[in-house]
């Protein structure tokens, strides 16, 4: 299935995958949308990450997906490039992934069996492995719409401006006027074989108030929910050391916004 | 076998490809349009950037095909009735182009850039163009190039 | 001081219009009618025998119109100063990706799949990685076995080190073990880097044809066609007059186009199908398997007596990987940089170039001069940092100067090193600065460098005066995009006292452009502009001659400008240049006498001279020139992440004398590209011999988000003039790069108080120092 084709011709042109046939998405421009509707932030399949990026809503109410398409590739990539298509490329270091776990992201999906959802913590399965059994496309992307009080912050390390991620997290937490947190979600990419969320770190957080205390607390607990590892990009060790890094500034961000 | 119309610089072409062939291909090879570059294939370094419908692109990933129908600008499309672009201007003026080969992809990423935002301020013209990799300036020239395009083209109107 | 109208201006390049409007022709622009297209089949394995190779499933591949391997080719070792490689792999792989077999065929797709269907039986050895372990009396592996029967252009000194060591070089200078007997401290280190790739934007690509008459024509982005044309009539076995080699303009070079690395293999496949082939190298193929700069360790002993480096000690060792090309040359070409800056009377020097099964490391822009400076101008910064003293004090204190000679006996001219350093330290130093702010801690640093100009090299120009007035400037030197094209209009158009729009330049074509070593070595506005001023006088003498006849005159008594030659008493009474000329019936006009007015003129740099064992000077210069310069910086380590942001950038050169400014300020730039990037970000990771990452998605280099904030960035443009140098001028354009990994190093050191000697510099290793440091 082709939408953007910024993964595909890659991979295409490496011999790693030789399909028959291509079907591309791209004439159908009603699949191209961003429709907030009451319950949903509804996002069409073959909507551009640039598109997504220039929407001042979604700057607004979803400013952790914000920061991450925006630091995709570049302006070109963006140009191209489907938030359906990066989920369906299940990188463990996609940018836009955990931004949408945070936000408990689900996506529509169509097959010859019918139709269904799949949480986005449910559709990663490993790395370059998603949930999609044969046949099936992903036709919408649907994100719960956020309510005033939910925070939310983003952050990628790489090694330089144009690149994949060494580590990013995310995190969006619901505060009252006190900046008592009463939901937290935070979730780390490119630290394990899938995106996810660190289930032992938003327990620490829920019901708390927000402090440099608490944020060192939360960082201690990371130990031991990932397992990072050594590649072209980075070592375990950094990334180890920089995950705390990284969701420390992104709890310190929302703290002090 | 495929037929594709393709409006490029404003010229219409009907063509007939094979599938598998990119834009980058058939814009090089079929027209002769040689200043989109080949540079890595792999969409990674942005000498093949182009618009298609106004949109920067990545020419050496995007099949021929998917143009079919749409208004493609290259670079040999900037200047017109024998005048330069300002951005082109720019370029020359400041210093930006040594040995030439990122210089039409960063025309047309600078293009697509002033058209969205016409006052940018040089971070967000270092964001916006760091898609393109160039080997020789450093990128100092190449900033200063695009500022000063920018201020051009609002005098202008 | 004198007066110029054209040099010293800052004309827009000659070259900009065409780039900027995509006309300008590369290479791969070419249209080549019934082209067919080549693909190379390379070795997997890092050292293996080859047994046999099986072409008849890709044979049978429609639209395959021919395969070669090595027996279709002559079995001549060729090679850039030592002949050891030959066009393909013949008993004996060296390295991954050493090319076993070529197709050619309609598409490249079609050729990539034949490639794939070419089966080679390879029986592995062993191989070694190390080029400590290779370089040994009796290292692991021995790769080259029939190394002493390999000519040599270039003589190496002699060596006690092992069968793996293709060239040795050595400075023997005064008595280093005396001096370092009576010393206050001595200091080792051992400085390091990994292999590079200088990545020019235009990857290596080339076509050829063969000409009915049995020539053959070769399009290159090589940016050295004399050097290119010479290696493949030896690979080939041909005289060098049947083959020609086109280059148009150049997207980039670095010093790596400077081996035949596409050529060769489009030539054979054209000589096999007597069809023009083309071969554009992949991305991949690019970084992983063409001359970058080869990994290296340094290690430096200095001794210091009453607060001066007394006596210096330096092994530098290269890795060549599986063959040497432009590697074999570094060695002896890195002395230079050991003697060209600080006067230290007793140096002992070896520089050794060895195989590995390693991939290729040659050279880059820096020829050897980067990697001495890595560890001279860190080390400067620990000595001075153990002595207690300003670095930049420490660094004055030992400049040689203006007259004085150098440990090797070089008379040094044309040194403006000082002011360089002044400028740029004095700059920085001046500003505010904050060194702390929550995690984000802030340091300064600079170095300073010398990059030689290499001897012995020769320019030959023809300049012809044009029946309309204007003049054209024939070269063998093509534009690699440094701007030779414009300094030699610019040249032109002083010495013919004319505006530079009526002058053209030709380069790019070695059946019509008289010789040229090519932009290698920071030479061409050097070597090349002096040749083109020789060849301008003797054209303007043909001139003046013509005139004189016409006028009746004695020479001595014209003058000229702007296409008029006048009496110098009476100027009223001149003609024009296109009378000098008579009109031929029907067809235009003529020079009745003589021919054309054809200027010629030769520019041969005088040998070099030194004697192998100690790296004297026995015959004058034995380098054209020294470009100094140096770069200051201001860097923030983030000590949470140990990424590293610059946020000053302030940049030096001595030129001799500006001919360009704006030219030279563009060039002093590009340090913020590949300069930053060798420093912080570019390595090829190698595993068994493999290079895993040969793309850009891996093989990072830096992005417009990388560099400082624009009025954080200064240059300032020195001029030590060089006596012989055209109008005073020197060219700079590798020196930019030589000081960038060692001062930013300074200033990393100055910000957080650790030292890195291993290249690049990532936030990996900072932050691995810096938890290690505090824990201690």
């Amino acid at each position: 299935m082709l939408a953007g084709g910024t993964d595909i011709f890659v991979v295409l042109r490496q011999g790693s995958i030789s399909p028959n046939y291509l079907v591309s998405l791209e004439k159908i421009p009603e699949l191209a949308y961003i429709d907030f509707e009451d319950k949903f932030l509804r996002i069409g399949p073959t909507t551009t990450l640039r598109e997504i990026e220039r929407n001042k809503e979604i700057q607004e109410e979803y400013k952790a997906l914000f920061e991450a398409v925006r630091q995709v590739g570049s302006v070109q990539v963006r140009s191209m490039a489907t938030l359906a298509g990066n989920i369906c490329n299940a990188s463990p270091a996609a940018d836009t992934a955990t931004p949408l776990l945070v936000f408990d992201a689900q996506v529509s999906v169509l097959g010859p069996n019918g139709e269904r959802t799949i949480l986005l913590s449910d559709f990663f399965k490993g790395p370059k492995k998603n949930e999609l059994k044969s046949g099936e496309i992903v036709t919408e992307v649907q994100i719960p719409r956020a309510d005033k009080n939910l925070k939310s912050a983003f952050i990628k390390i790489s090694r330089v401006s144009q690149d994949l991620s060494k580590v990013n997290a995310a995190a969006a937490l619901k505060l009252d006027s006190r900046k008592v947190c009463s939901e937290a979600r935070l979730a780390l990419g490119a630290v394990a074989p899938v995106p996810l969320r660190i289930n032992k770190c938003e327990a620490l957080v829920t019901g708390k108030s927000l402090s440099g205390g608490l944020i060192e607390e939360v960082i201690e607990a990371l130990s031991g929910q990932i397992s990072p590892i050594t590649d072209l990009r980075s070592t375990s060790e950094y990334r180890n050391e920089i995950s705390k890094v990284a969701l420390k500034r992104v709890l310190s961000q929302i703290m002090e916004e | 076998m495929r037929k594709i119309k393709l409006n490029v610089n404003g010229e219409m072409h009907e063509l007939e490809i094979k599938d598998s062939r990119t834009l980058l291909e058939v814009i090089r090879e079929d027209l002769n349009l040689t200043g989109a570059k080949f540079g890595c294939g792999s969409g990674e370094c942005g000498a093949c950037t182009m618009l298609v419908d106004g949109k920067p692109i990545l020419s050496c990933l995007t099949l021929a095909l998917e143009a079919d129908g749409k208004e493609v600008t290259t670079v040999e499309g900037m200047a017109k009735d024998g005048e330069l672009h300002p951005i082109q201007q720019a370029y020359i003026d400041e210093f930006a182009v040594q040995c030439g080969y990122c210089t039409s992809g960063l025309i047309m990423i600078t293009k697509a850039l002033l058209e969205e935002n016409p006052n940018p301020t040089e971070e967000e013209v270092k964001e916006f163009i760091k898609g393109n990799l160039c080997r020789c300036t450093g990128y100092v020239k190449i900033i200063k190039a695009v500022l000063k395009a920018a201020e051009v083209m609002r005098r202008r109107g | 001081m004198a007066e110029y109208s054209n040099i010293g201006k800052r004309d827009i390049r000659v070259d900009a219009v065409k780039k900027v409007t995509g006309n300008c022709q590369y290479c791969d622009d070419l249209r080549l009618p019934g082209v067919l297209f080549g693909r190379v089949k390379r070795s997997p394995h890092p050292h293996a025998k080859l047994l046999k190779i099986d072409t008849s499933e890709a044979e049978k591949v429609y639209g395959v119109r021919a395969i070669v391997t090595a027996k279709d080719v002559p079995e001549c070792r060729f090679g850039y100063g030592l002949k050891d490689r030959y066009l393909f792999a013949r008993d004996k792989v060296r390295y991954v990706g050493e090319p076993v077999a070529a197709v050619a065929a309609d598409t490249e797709r079609i050729a990539e799949k034949a490639v794939e269907l070419i089966k080679v039986t390879y029986e592995e050895l062993p191989a070694v990685f190390d080029v400590n372990e290779a370089i040994k009396i009796n290292p692991p592996v021995i790769i080259h076995p029939e190394l002493p029967k390999y000519s040599r252009d270039i003589p190496s000194a002699k060596t006690d080190l092992g069968p793996n060591v293709s060239y040795h070089a050595k400075i023997r200078a005064g008595d280093v073990d005396k001096a370092f007997a009576d010393t206050d401290l001595i200091v080792e280190n051992e400085y390091k880097a990994e292999l590079m790739h200088p990545c020019p934007l235009e990857g290596h690509n080339s076509a050829a044809k063969m000409e009915p008459d049995g020539k053959i024509t070769v399009w290159s982005s090589s940016q050295n066609p004399n050097s290119t044309r010479a290696q493949i009539a030896a690979a080939f076995a041909m005289p060098v007059a049947k083959v020609r080699i086109i280059t148009p303009y150049i997207g980039g070079a670095f010093g790596g186009k400077a081996m035949v690395q596409t050529e060769q293999i489009a030539v054979a496949l054209a000589m096999k199908t007597n069809r023009p082939v083309k071969v554009r190298f992949t991305r991949s193929e690019v970084i992983s398997n063409t001359y970058g700069r080869a990994s290296y360790t340094a290690r430096i002993k200095d001794g210091i007596k009453g607060g001066k480096i007394v006596a210096r000690e330096l092994r530098l060792i290269l890795d060549h990987g599986g063959y040497s090309e432009s590697g074999y040359l570094v060695p002896g070409n890195s002395k230079f940089a050991v003697v060209g800056t600080y006067d230290i009377p007793n140096v002992k020097y070896d520089a050794i170039g060895a195989y590995t099964n390693n991939p290729l490391g040659g050279a880059f822009r820096g020829f050897g001069t980067p990697e001495v400076h890595w560890a001279i101008e860190s080390q400067m910064d620990v000595l001075a940092d153990k002595l207690g003293v300003d670095p930049y004090e420490f660094r004055k204190k030992h400049l040689l100067k203006e007259g004085d000679t150098n440990p090797i006996g070089m008379k040094i001219h044309s040194i403006g090193v000082e002011e360089c350093m002044d400028k740029v330290v004095h700059s920085l130093r001046q500003e505010k600065f904050e060194r702390e702010k929550k995690n984000l801690k802030r340091g300064r640093g600079f170095a300073i460098y010398n990059k030689y100009s290499m001897a012995p090299t020769a320019s030959a120009v023809i300049i012809k005066i044009c029946e309309d007035g204007s003049v054209q400037v024939r070269t063998g030197a093509p534009d690699v995009g440094q701007g030779s094209e414009t300094v030699f209009s610019q040249i032109a158009a002083e010495e013919f006292k004319m505006p530079i729009e009526k002058v053209k330049v030709f380069f790019g074509d070695t059946d019509l452009m008289p010789f040229d070593h090519g932009p290698i070595s920071s030479r061409v506005t050097y070597c090349t502009g002096n040749a083109v001023r020789l060849a301008c006088h003797d054209a303007i003498n043909q001139m003046l001659q013509k005139a004189a006849k016409m006028l009746q005159t004695d020479q001595k008594d014209l003058d000229f400008n702007n296409g008029e030659i006048f009496f110098k008493q009476d100027p009223k009474k001149s003609i024009k240049i296109e009378q000098l000329f008579t009109p031929a019936a029907l067809a235009g006009v003529f020079l009745d006498e003589g021919g054309e007015l054809l200027g010629k003129g030769t520019f041969y740099q005088r040998t070099r001279g030194v004697d192998l064992e100690t790296g004297k000077v026995v015959f004058e210069s034995p380098i054209c020139y020294y470009n100094y310069g140096a770069q200051g910086f201001e860097v923030e380590v983030d000590t949470e992440t140990g990424v590293i942001r610059i946020l000053k950038f302030y940049i030096a050169s001595d030129v001799g004398k500006a001919i360009n400014p704006g030219m030279i300020e563009a060039q002093l730039d590009a340090a913020m590209g590949q300069g930053i990037g060798i420093a912080l970000y570019e390595r090829m990771i190698r595993k068994e011999g493999k290079v895993m990452n040969s793309d850009f998605v891996d093989y990072k280099i830096s992005t417009s988000a990388e560099i400082p904030k624009l009025d954080n960035i200064k240059r300032f443009i020195v001029e030590a003039p060089l006596k012989d140098g055209p109008y005073g001028a020197k060219g700079t354009g590798e020196g930019i790069l030589v000081p960038t990994a060692p001062g930013l190093a300074n200033a990393i050191y100055d910000a957080i108080k650790i030292r890195f000697t291993h290249l690049p510099i990532t936030p990996e290793d900072v932050l691995k120092k810096l938890k290690e440091k505090g824990s201690r």
